[in-house]
């Protein structure tokens, strides 16, 4: 046997495990996410049945140590009442079977039941999750071909005009108007909301430009490459922080809404409150083969954020988010987390400031709202910026409103 | 039966090239009729010691090849093993620390520390822009069947 089984019972409110395999640097991590999701589901009373593992390694070990204090610091415990004898030598050598085999710790008093598929709390975080449509789904499509920005020499043939309207939202490289000639010096990072249409034309402005589509007017937007879906929801998911002083980075959230909708797939628009936006945007438009990328041409061709920009500042979001991604898909998305396999695309356009009504919030209403009643400040794409030292990080939010909808293979 | 007491593996630094290696080891355990803690003491030391040089040594994005030979001689073994990454003696290093949350973090101090509680010698040489590893062990009769 040369994999790692875990089996789940519950009794009353504490969880065991049953673990067969191994524990070894491979499959360590395996573990570790069970016991993760368990905690975020609100689990906080673990113990493991180690009898079937054969084999256990320092990554195993460091998983056992790190998650027995990670549940201490909740109340809650983490134990091995049952190992194997190879399991039992190592922790012995390491001096710490004492502290990890311990008797089971009586589980605190009454721990209340919720309906906790619709309430979740997650790196400090209270989501809460509302249907919207029981068979909320929706196709996407994927136009053109993103990964030619590096020679920045679309041409005529690569554009198509696309139009506003309610329900559709996108986000991708573009500008508003009605042809390929006519957008040629202003192809920006654009994104798109149901009848509203907003971009940042790369033609060194730095001010985005947006049409609001009313009565009959239709927005035309000419494309370069871009990701469209449906806004046919399936739930609508806020989160609020527990502790005021949290915030929480685009790729945890990502992975947040994926578990508490059971998802693979997701497209969303959210709005939300910015603790800080990381990303980028065009300031040359992609046309020519003219030098964007190379250095020193990059500095003026493409804006950076250079620390976490429009802090506090209300952004209205559209993306998508995939698990599992195939070859087309891929060359449309990239990593929100270093090491996991999660992938998404998203834009963020910025406004100022203003508070969100709790209930009974209308994303249409709310979009409107926004574009009639405030300036839009900026349009970012963002990105997770992992250089270790360097590295700034990712966006991240304090509060806000997803709509979600799963995305069909 | 020539070199019956020593074996020679060669592994890619690809973290998933570990239970494969881990399995031929079993199997070459049997061989030897070493009973299964010791085989999994042997294991336990080529994944701490392998994961280390594959998570570490290596900075550029290349396939490297890491040698790996094992020798067994009167209740003797010698674990050898060589890489050609950056020079890197684990007898005196600290692990980098890095920046990810302590059970995602590769194999650091903790590593090393069950490597010389299970293993009698830990030796390092750089020799020809190599990596050395020399671990010996000497195992006791009762590790083994038969006897």
């Amino acid at each position: 046997m040369n994999n790692l089984e875990i089996n789940m019972t519950k009794r009353n409110d504490e969880i065991f495990l049953t673990c067969n395999g191994r524990l070894d640097a491979n499959r360590a991590g395996y573990l570790n996410d069970y016991i993760d999701r368990l905690v975020r589901e609100g689990h906080y009373h673990i113990s493991l049945d180690l009898s079937g593992i054969e084999y256990l390694s320092s990554a195993g070990i460091r998983t056992l140590v790190s998650q027995y204090k990670n549940l201490k610091a909740v109340n809650g415990h983490l134990s091995i009442p049952e190992m194997s004898g190879n399991v039992k030598q190592i922790l012995d050598m390491v001096g710490i079977s004492d502290m990890l085999g311990g008797e089971r710790k009586i589980v605190s008093e009454t721990e209340k039941e919720e309906a906790k598929l619709n309430r979740l709390e997650a790196y400090g975080f209270i989501f809460s999750r509302t249907t919207l449509s029981e068979n909320g789904k929706t196709d996407i499509e994927l136009y053109g071909y993103p990964e030619m920005i590096v020679k920045s020499d679309y041409k005529k043939e690569d554009a198509r005009v696309v139009k506003s309207g309610i329900n559709h939202f996108a986000i991708g490289l573009g500008a508003i108007g009605t042809s390929f000639d006519e957008c040629k010096n202003r192809f920006g990072e654009y994104i798109l909301t149901g009848k509203n249409v907003a971009y940042l034309p790369a033609d060194g402005s730095k001010k985005p430009d947006y049409m609001v589509a009313t009565g009959q007017l239709i927005v035309s937007l000419t494309e370069l490459y871009g990701l469209h879906f449906t806004g046919n929801f399936s739930y609508l998911i806020d989160f609020d922080p527990a502790n005021l002083k949290h915030s929480i980075g685009l790729g945890r959230l990502a992975e947040t809404l994926l578990q508490m909708t059971d998802y693979d797939r997701m497209a969303f628009v959210m709005i939300a409150e910015s603790g800080g936006l990381i990303g980028t945007s065009l300031n040359a438009s992609p046309v020519d083969g003219k030098k964007i990328f190379s250095f020193p041409e990059i500095k003026e061709s493409v804006n950076f954020t250079t620390e976490p920009a429009h802090n506090k500042m209300l952004t209205l979001s559209v993306g998508f988010v995939f698990n599992d991604s195939n070859s087309d898909e891929e060359r449309f998305l990239r990593p929100l987390l270093p090491g996991k396999s999660l992938k998404g695309h998203v834009h963020s356009s910025v406004f100022p400031y203003i508070p969100l009504k709790k209930t009974d919030i209308d994303l249409n209403e709310t979009i409107e709202y926004l574009f009639n009643n405030s300036e839009i400040a900026d349009i970012l794409h963002l990105t997770n910026d992992i250089r270790e030292i360097t590295g700034q990080g990712e966006s991240q939010f304090i509060k806000g409103l997803c709509w979600v909808v799963p995305v069909n293979s | 039966m020539k070199n019956d007491y020593k074996e020679h593996f060669i592994i890619e630094n690809r973290i998933e090239e570990l239970p494969v290696l881990s399995e031929k080891i079993e199997q070459l355990g049997k061989k030897w009729e070493f009973l299964s803690p010791l085989i999994m003491k042997i294991n336990l030391v080529l994944e701490e010691a392998l994961s280390n040089i594959i998570y570490y040594a290596f900075k550029d994005k290349e396939i490297h090849k890491i040698e790996v030979s094992i020798s067994n001689k009167a209740n003797k073994l010698i674990i050898e093993i060589t890489d050609d990454g950056i020079p890197f003696d684990p007898t005196t290093s600290e692990q980098p620390d890095i920046s990810l949350p302590a059970s995602e973090r590769p194999v650091g101090g903790l590593g090393i520390f069950l490597i010389s509680k299970i293993m009698d010698t830990v030796g390092y040489s750089r020799k020809n822009n190599l990596n050395i590893l020399t671990l010996t062990k000497f195992y006791e009769n009762i590790e083994r069947k038969n006897n």
